[in-house]
């Protein structure tokens, strides 16, 4: 067994394009062009690679680990390679112990696939960002039409799947800080959605993200403060991961996902032709960000040396902020300093609060806020602020 | 993998919602939804040599 950091997540990049075109791409529209290099699909060859080193990897480590289908749209390997990369998957992995899912845009979803990923214990993610007007802010297809039609269909496929408790395992959002949140949240939970996430836009102190005025400015944390109240106010709540991590990491738990917490997370990403990358976010920041110095592939490479690596070890480090300010900071234990991503800048790298902790301030004060007045003062990690009324 | 003996933290009380807890917290008579759970979690991350396993929440990651 190995020791030192282990294997939490492993993206696989069954696709390097994808059918529809965000606005907030952090792979299509930001300043990495890596991808245009990448062949659009994983071939074969590639695939067998990387069954052999989770395979490897997961005989090397006490914990299990998820495997994640990731794009540009995973969907675009098609039926064949993706039978044959999830039968493979499967027969060699217990769903205990590596769940496989899918993030996808549900536009390309079908019911034979849909049996596919019922035979093969996969679940599914979609993401959309809201109702149309809202959806239809960033999430356009390459033409510039709407996406919110096909994703609906393809939603609609999940929901009447006689496996969907199984499938469908939640909607994934980015944050449109325009729309309002009651009505992201309501149409989210009528599309029966079984767990939510919401995410920021991408953006650095070089580049604002879209909706946010100036780096005090809280739009994203007063949107999440609203969903949070939705969310405590609702008689038939389903799980909102950022809201959870802020929750427990507030009442001395753990986080579930990287960007909250101060827990380092074992993530790496396998691009089409099978190299081996970091944290696919990090490509937000500038060109080649998230590449190791060694070119590492599967083809060539052990998981176990690349997370043994010093490379990998800094890697994993950067979840742990440089800043002074962020240092310093009573709500450090909460946000973590937030996605390294956001706290980049041309003139100081990644040595920066994040371009959103005025937004982590306001939802944790919000939040530890609204704890407080339900009676859980002496379990909070952070004493209230006295004037941060709920 | 073997269930630890629970350990519960003394921190974190078996709390309903209370009445009055907040303009939008509606009483729900019972233990809250989201609060209950989530304490449960917290509980179960604090057992002894339990090592709480992240990848089950792993599915809603990237876009």
């Amino acid at each position: 067994m190995d020791a030192g950091i282990q294997l939490d997540t492993v993206l696989l990049k069954t696709a390097s394009r994808c059918n529809i075109d965000c606005s907030y791409c952090y792979v299509y529209r930001g300043p990495d062009t890596a991808w245009r290099k990448q062949p659009k699909r994983m071939r074969p060859e590639v695939l067998a690679a990387v069954c052999d080193r989770l395979v490897e990897q997961a005989d090397r480590q006490r914990a299990g680990f998820a495997i994640v289908l990731h794009g540009g749209e995973p969907l675009l390997l098609g039926f064949d390679g993706l039978a044959s990369m999830l039968r493979k998957l499967r027969s060699r992995f217990s769903l205990e112990r590596h769940p496989i899912g899918i993030q996808t845009n549900g536009t390309l979803l079908t019911r034979e696939l849909l049996d596919l990923f019922a035979e093969t214990r996969t679940s599914v993610s979609v993401s959309i960002d809201g109702p149309r007007e809202v959806n239809d802010i960033g999430r356009l297809d390459h033409r510039g039409a709407s996406t919110h039609a096909a994703t609906m269909r393809g939603i609609d496929l999940l929901d009447s799947h006689d496996e969907r408790e199984f499938l469908f395992a939640g909607t994934l959002s980015v944050i449109q800080p325009a729309a309002d949140p009651a009505i992201v949240y309501r149409f989210l939970k009528d599309l029966g959605s079984p767990s939510m996430d919401f995410l920021f836009q991408d953006g650095n102190h070089d580049r604002l993200p879209p909706g946010k005025a100036r780096f005090e400015s809280t739009e994203y944390g007063q949107w999440l403060s609203r969903v949070l109240d939705l969310y405590l106010a609702d008689p038939s709540p389903v799980p909102i991961r950022v809201c959870d991590d802020t929750i427990k990491l507030c009442l001395g738990g753990e986080s579930q996902k990287e960007g909250r917490g101060n827990k380092p997370y074992g993530i790496l990403v396998i691009e089409t032709d099978g190299e081996i990358r970091k944290n696919d976010t990090l490509r937000a920041s500038f060109d080649g960000a998230d590449r190791f110095g060694n070119p590492w592939n599967v083809t060539t490479t052990s998981l176990s040396t690349v997370l043994a690596s010093p490379e990998f070890i800094a890697y994993a480090g950067m979840h742990s902020p440089e800043s002074q300010v962020c240092r310093a900071c009573e709500l450090l234990a909460i946000c973590g300093g937030g996605m390294p991503l956001y706290r980049w800048s041309t003139e100081r790298g990644y040595d920066n609060p994040s371009v959103y902790c005025h937004d982590h301030k306001a939802m944790i004060r919000h939040a530890v806020s609204r704890l407080d007045a339900m009676g859980l003062r002496d379990a909070l990690v952070v004493r209230p602020s006295p004037d941060h009324a709920p | 993998m073997d269930q630890p003996t629970k350990q519960p933290s003394s921190r974190l009380p078996e709390v309903a919602a209370p009445e009055g807890s907040g303009a939008e917290t509606p009483d729900f008579g019972v233990a809250h939804p989201v609060l209950s759970r989530l304490m449960e979690e917290v509980r179960n991350e604090k057992r002894v040599d339990a090592a709480y396993d992240r990848v089950h929440h792993r599915h809603n990651r990237g876009r």
